[in-house]
């Protein structure tokens, strides 16, 4: 599984288009969480295509990584490895910002 | 496991191995009517900032913000203020400090809701209550005085402002007086060696002033029998003569040597009066004892600098009384922050442990409060000496990321009076972009000609929000705050 922290998060001079990343990487993550409710606010408030959130369904890392190593994993494995990931973004972006000149 | 088969069977007494032998006697435990017994500290799990409070941050944030396709197709959220965002409606309501503090109501006094309310007394427009000119395009007030009439409309919502925060403080410390000490009747009674330190109508009137609570500071004077002491509360805060009287008054004392004679709070009533507030020879009279720094930067804003003062003023003569008294006046630390455990801690210990602060803006953490004060104060100061989230936080290791991003919204994207230092700047398209100047809106067509360019602390900032909101299961609010990043493809 990767860690989904985007490296245009951290390096400045990436051009790619970081927010299209940053909030597909975080569709990703967070696919199991995203119900029909979740769906409608993502794509109605928010303007996100909706394609993007079908993506990131299909795509979750997890279960493909489970589907290609024919891996087992139990719920409870899963959600300690996405905490994992989540703490680890989190921790990437802190120390990120932190270390930045303050100038 | 048998007892038997233990390896420190019959070696209890063995005290080679403190660990061994003690391990049972000294381990957590629950006692008596569900106490937790230890011997040590109780490590608490980091509590997550109020999700409640960025749910209803974030709301009132989209509901004033439009989210709109960019050049390249991807969704963005402009704040209000933001001409260039296409289709934008011109319709939007401003997002400024005021907005945010109107969701709190006014009993709130959480660190958010003074946060927004003082943000709103130094940032927002401010109505400068002028007269209207006969024709509409003219004017009868020449610039100069507009600023002065600006700057005194500032400093007068900064006191304002300051005169709501510390009342709770003053009334604390009303009641701490009270209960600490015995009453004296009557203003012509003086300390007995029976009965230690009682206070008097000049030590409450003296609280009411650290709170700029004239009238009732001279109220208690007058009710007390301390009328000419009272006639002179009544112009506190006065012009340079009134000063120079009190400090006269104070000389002829000292030279007459019956300043010991005098009650001390009257002579700190004179002391703060004359605005004096560094320590003097007397060590009855130290004005700034025990005053929390919002206190002491009341004291510099009301008595110690004149009424024509500005803020950055004000901001010079705390920051001097901080550095000539040493440690005896208050500094701007945070709420969490204790700063005689901190300074104890860095005396005794040697050697960085795995929790030691990473970097250097965590070892000097500042309120908020303070940081956005010193930030009007400077013009020249950039975001990323502000927007510290350990300042922000609960605590050292609580840093809270929500308050940072949203004092980075209001003042860079919609007001646009500060920013961060590595904004780059390019030139490629023109596009003009309204400015608040001192809090009014202008428009900077012919001099600011460049298209802002990408700023990595700002997409940082938003980066670690969205982080922490996501940690509290907050998808959608996450995705909101990720559509404010500005890096785009051209």
């Amino acid at each position: 599984m990767s860690v989904s922290v985007s490296p245009e998060l951290i390096n400045p001079d990436y051009p790619a288009a970081r927010r299209e990343k940053a909030i597909k990487d975080l569709l990703a993550r967070s696919a199991p969480k995203i119900d029909e409710w979740t769906t409608r606010g993502l794509v109605g408030s928010l303007k996100i295509p909706l394609s993007w959130v079908n993506e990131a369904k299909v795509s979750w890392p997890l279960p493909r990584f489970c589907e290609m190593t024919d891996v087992d994993f139990d719920r409870r494995s899963m959600h300690l490895i996405r905490a994992i990931s989540m703490m680890l973004t989190s921790y990437i972006c802190q120390q990120a910002y932190m270390a930045l000149p303050t100038t | 496991m048998e007892t038997t088969s233990s390896t420190a069977a019959g070696h209890e007494g063995a005290f080679f191995d403190a660990g061994l032998a003690f391990g049972r006697s000294f381990r957590v435990g629950w006692g008596p009517g569900g106490t937790l017994v230890h011997a040590g500290k109780i490590s608490i799990p980091n509590a997550p900032p109020s999700a409640a409070l960025s749910e209803k941050l974030l709301q009132h944030h989209l509901s004033h913000t439009p989210i709109t396709p960019d050049d390249a197709g991807v969704p963005l959220a402009y704040p209000s203020l933001y001409p260039a965002a296409p289709q934008a409606s011109t319709s939007q309501p401003s997002l400024n400090f005021s907005s945010f503090s109107s969701l709190f109501p006014t009993t709130d006094n959480s660190a958010a809701a003074q946060l927004f309310r003082l943000g709103s007394a130094l940032f927002d427009p401010i109505d400068l209550q002028l007269p209207k000119a006969a024709f509409p395009d003219t004017t009868d007030v020449t610039p100069d005085v507009r600023n002065r009439i600006a700057l005194l409309r500032r400093k007068a919502a900064l006191s304002k402002w300051l005169t709501n925060t510390v009342e709770p403080e003053i009334q604390s410390d009303l009641q701490a007086l009270a209960s600490s000490s015995t009453p004296s009747t009557s203003s012509t009674q003086r300390p007995s060696t029976s009965r230690p330190d009682p206070h008097t109508a000049s030590d409450e009137a003296f609280i009411y002033l650290t709170g700029h609570q004239v009238r009732k500071a001279a109220e208690i004077a007058s009710d007390a029998g301390y009328l000419k002491l009272a006639t002179l509360i009544s112009q506190a805060g006065g012009d340079a003569v009134f000063r120079a009287d009190i400090l006269s008054q104070l000389k002829i004392w000292e030279a007459e040597k019956v300043l010991p004679f005098i009650e001390k709070g009257i002579k700190k009533v004179y002391t703060l009066l004359a605005g004096l507030l560094e320590k003097g020879e007397d060590k009855d009279v130290d004005v700034c004892a025990n005053l929390d720094w919002k206190r002491v930067f009341g004291l510099c804003l009301w008595y110690g600098e004149p009424v024509t003062a500005s803020i950055a003023d004000v901001f010079d003569s705390y920051e001097t009384l901080v550095k000539n008294s040493g440690d005896k006046v208050a500094r701007p630390f945070p709420p969490w922050y204790d700063q005689s455990k901190a300074r104890g801690e860095a005396e005794s210990s040697s050697v960085p442990t795995w929790s030691s602060p990473p970097h250097p803006q965590l070892c000097n953490p500042e309120d908020p409060l303070y940081a956005l004060i010193r930030l009007h104060a400077d013009p020249a100061l950039s975001l990323s000496h502000v927007l510290n989230p350990t300042s922000f936080g609960l605590g050292a290791s609580r840093f809270d990321w929500s308050m940072c991003w949203h004092m980075y919204i209001i003042l860079s994207r919609v007001m646009r009076v500060r920013d961060f230092g590595d904004r780059e700047e390019l030139h490629s398209r023109a596009r003009s972009r309204p400015k608040l100047a001192n809090g009014f809106l202008s428009d900077d067509e012919g001099e600011d000609d460049g298209t802002e360019g990408h700023s990595p602390s700002a997409d940082l900032l938003a980066s670690s929000y969205a982080s922490q909101l996501e940690a509290q299961g907050m998808l959608q609010e996450a995705v909101f705050v990720l559509l404010h990043i500005e890096g785009s493809p051209g």
